[in-house]
């Protein structure tokens, strides 16, 4: 299998691929479809730089959002977003100089309004990050009989001559309908050559409709997160050069999905050096919960999105790979075994390479024998070790020799007798913290978990016995 | 000038022809110019991609629409770039039809257009609403009566049907077919807080229980009835067919046992392909069809002329469904050539 050519993807396939940043995005109150499109292009940042100031930004706009602006202001603010079209085709179009039609001339006009009213409230109100050029030139342009209003075709103040023919073609309309219709084909051809002008010399003003249109596009981007800051409780990260530090991390989406059954998510400190991390626990003790929420909270960082947790120093990363084995469409035909092994070589081929990686593996090889599965286990703990990635593994094996950092879910309370346990509260019994540990075993709590589930009884007692003797 | 004082009590009308070339667009080129003359200014749209300036089925000529300065119209971008009007655009819609985006906008000169408009009911709502906001005197919706159309005419307050030899050229059967239509018309309505959300599903049978939750029942349409029938009362009497509904789900509702408590909603008349007679036995079971949207019906036109030069007798067929119907009914050709 050779690497395939490195490409940094954007946020669009980010959510294809995973349904906690999908949940970030459905939760997102963007007003515009150009601030939609802004986001959906926006690449993973992965330089320090693009992190920080995006952060800032957001940091700012929470406070512009919450100091500066009225609830009035904001209403305004989302109305004109509301009402932008996305217009980046008739950007392009003006940008090679190809003449607009009525429509595109009337988008343009419609924007070079509602920047300039969006601009007058940012400006009345000191927004400061940036600022929106002066669009004036275009709006004298598209609206000659300086109305204001945001319609647009081509006006008859254009050309006297226009007007004229105009006027004598309504008059001749009904009574001589076929010299009305010569008459209008000349008005056609007059109209041509106004909008050919009009197309000319708005090119001038291209640059400055693009920059505007970006730069609203990402306002109501930052405006959309900043809520989401205070909705979510999310909290601004640091960038860290060494190591990935989580003081009570959450996960969103399974957070509002216990709060709809009035429980609570319990959040929990983490934190990823050079070593590998492998983590122990019993079944339904959160192991995977805590993969994706590692994964999401990476994305989010490097999407410039606060972070789900109450303190956070992050390390930036080239990319994220979750390996939780339920992506069946991408190697069709393949075992869960197959699949599996290729999503671990891809790894190992991109640490290889010199990338950096956020690799968050559950329960590897747990498809096949546990010999061979734990030889696997150990193999690639030790390679990850050697590159000194950021990895995240999750196993029910004991005995993995491998030179890593070990944490261990406490799992169920000491003082929970099982008969109280049922599935619908196992949740109430289970401490999800994680603890350091120094040895390799790991705990065997499956037979409890399978009583607690109400199995048939016969079959733990069985196991008992087997497991017994 | 017959019913252009009636229509104007309403916020909106829609003008829906029983068939192809029973007088539609005559209909409303005559609505159109009797609000000239009384110096009101209308806002058009069309139900979806009807307008074609060749009629596909018989392939005669499609007339255009004749607008008048200042009048708001919706059409499609392909049906924009061929009008012969001139018009100040007002607003572009985000979303697309299969003919472009859907174009607001204002006539500033006397001029011809096609019409085309939202494919789907939710939408052609939206627009309606949008166009009150140019505070036109009466918003005019060129309607359809077609299976395939996923917009519905009875959004608008008030109805007008077309009718004509193009649907029988036998007197008898034309004012029988009217007839059954208008008794659709006169549906009752359901009305429900989930009326909205029931509008916005385009596909699929679902039941309804009690406390208003809608249940999938994973049947697509009435025609693929049959793998699933006993699923179909799984969570009480009350269904809502979002596409069409046909005499076989009738006839296999009629023989339950429940019949006199079952009650099925559709969209609204224009989603009943049932026939006469399968939708009268199923009703006098006790069985009960609602409608989500209900118009009020107000007049109906005719055109006596088949596509085929068959000639019907304009003056016997108005008194027939006069008698029938207890509505006013219009030949709009006859009072067009009248009244010049």
């Amino acid at each position: 299998m050779t690497l395939k050519k490195y490409q940094v993807r954007n946020f669009r396939e980010h959510i294809k691929n995973n349904k906690g940043l999908r949940f970030i995005f459905d939760n997102l109150k963007i007003s515009s479809i150009p601030g939609r499109d802004y986001l959906m292009e926006c690449k993973f940042l992965n330089k320090p730089f693009d992190i920080k100031v995006e952060l800032q930004y957001l940091e700012y706009t929470i406070d512009f959002v919450k100091n500066s602006l009225s609830n009035a202001d904001i209403d305004n603010l989302n109305l004109r977003l509301h009402q932008l079209n996305s217009i980046s085709v008739t950007l392009r179009d003006l940008d090679k100089e190809l003449i607009l039609d009525d429509i595109q001339l009337f988008e343009i006009k419609k924007f070079a309004l509602l920047s300039k009213s969006i601009s007058d409230i940012l400006c009345k109100k000191g927004f400061d990050i940036f600022q929106l050029h002066d669009l004036s030139g275009v709006i004298e342009l598209l609206d000659p009989d300086n109305t204001g209003e945001a319609s647009f075709y081509i006006y008859s103040s254009y050309s006297k001559k226009l007007s004229e023919l105009r006027k004598i073609q309504q008059q001749t309309h009904n009574e001589d309908p076929e010299k009305a219709e010569l008459i209008r084909q000349h008005c056609i051809e007059i109209e041509d050559t106004i909008r050919e002008r009009l197309s000319q010399k708005l090119i001038s003003f291209a640059r400055y409709l693009k920059i505007n249109l970006d730069r609203i596009a990402h306002l109501d981007v930052l405006i959309a997160k900043s809520i989401l800051v205070n909705e979510f409780n999310l909290c601004k990260p640091l960038i860290d050069d060494n190591i990935t530090e989580y003081k009570q991390v959450f996960n969103p989406f399974i957070k509002s999905k216990l709060l709809e059954q009035n429980k609570e998510f319990q959040a929990v400190d983490i934190s990823l050096d050079q070593k590998p991390v492998l983590i122990t626990g019993a079944n339904m003790s959160g192991k995977t919960v805590l993969l994706r929420t590692l994964a999401l909270s990476q994305l989010m960082f490097q999407f410039g999105f606060y972070v789900p947790s109450k303190e956070a120093k992050i390390k930036i990363v080239d990319d994220v790979i979750l390996s939780i084995g339920d992506n069946t469409n991408e190697y069709n035909g393949l075992s869960s075994f197959a699949m599996e092994i290729l999503n671990i070589n891809d790894i190992i081929l991109k640490a290889k390479s010199g990338k950096i990686i956020l690799a968050l593996v559950d329960e590897l090889a747990r498809t096949t024998n546990p010999d061979e599965g734990k030889a696997l286990v150990s193999a690639f703990v030790s390679i990850m070790e050697k590159y000194k990635l950021s990895t995240v593994i999750t196993t029910h094996y004991s005995g993995i020799k491998s030179d890593c950092r070990r944490l261990r879910v406490k799992g169920l309370k000491e003082e929970s007798s099982s008969e109280k346990i049922s599935i619908k509260n196992i949740n109430d019994f289970m401490d999800y913290s994680l603890i350091e540990v120094k040895d390799d075993t790991i705990p065997t709590e499956a037979i409890r978990i399978a009583k607690i589930l109400d199995v048939d009884k016969e079959l733990i007692e069985l196991a008992k016995s087997y497991l017994g003797s | 000038m017959p019913f252009i004082d009636d229509i104007l009590k309403h916020k909106s009308l829609s003008i829906v022809g029983t068939e192809k070339n029973t007088g539609k667009t005559v209909c409303l080129n005559y609505i159109l110019k009797r609000l000239v003359e009384k110096n009101k200014i209308p806002a058009i749209t069309s139900i979806g991609i009807d307008g074609e300036s060749l009629d596909q089925v018989t392939n005669t000529q499609k007339p255009e629409i004749e607008l008048n300065y200042n009048s708001i119209f919706v059409t499609s971008e392909k049906h924009f770039a061929t009008k012969s009007i001139d018009a100040e655009i007002l607003d572009v819609s985000n979303r697309k039809t299969s003919l472009g985006r859907l174009i607001t906008a204002r006539a500033k000169s006397k001029g011809k257009l096609i019409f085309s408009g939202p494919p789907e009911t939710v939408w052609l709502k939206e627009v309606i609403k949008d166009l009150t906001l140019y505070k036109p005197d009466i918003v005019l919706v060129d309607g359809a009566l077609s299976r395939k159309s996923f917009g519905s005419p009875s959004v608008t307050d008030s109805m007008i049907l077309t009718t004509g030899a193009a649907l029988s050229a036998n007197m008898q059967t034309l004012v029988k077919k009217t007839a059954y239509l208008y008794d659709l018309i006169k549906l009752k309505q359901w009305k429900s807080d989930i009326a909205d959300t029931l509008l916005g599903i385009e596909s699929g049978l679902w039941a309804i229980d009690d406390s208003n939750n809608i249940h999938d029942l994973n049947i697509p349409s009435v025609f693929l009835l049959d793998k699933a029938v006993d699923n179909l009362l799984e969570y009480g009497n009350r269904l809502f067919i979002s596409g069409v509904i046909n005499d076989k789900i009738l006839d296999k509702l009629r023989i339950q046992a429940n019949i006199d408590k079952t009650e099925i909603i559709v969209r609204d008349f224009t989603r009943i392909f049932a026939g006469q007679n399968s939708l009268n036995s199923f009703l006098d079971k006790g069985g009960k069809i609602k409608v989500l949207l209900k118009t009020n019906l107000m007049a109906v036109c005719v055109n006596p002329l088949a596509p085929n030069g068959f000639l019907l007798d304009s003056e016997k067929l108005r008194t027939l469904l006069n008698k029938k119907l207890n509505l006013p009914v219009y030949d709009i050709k006859k009072i067009s050539s009248e009244e010049l």
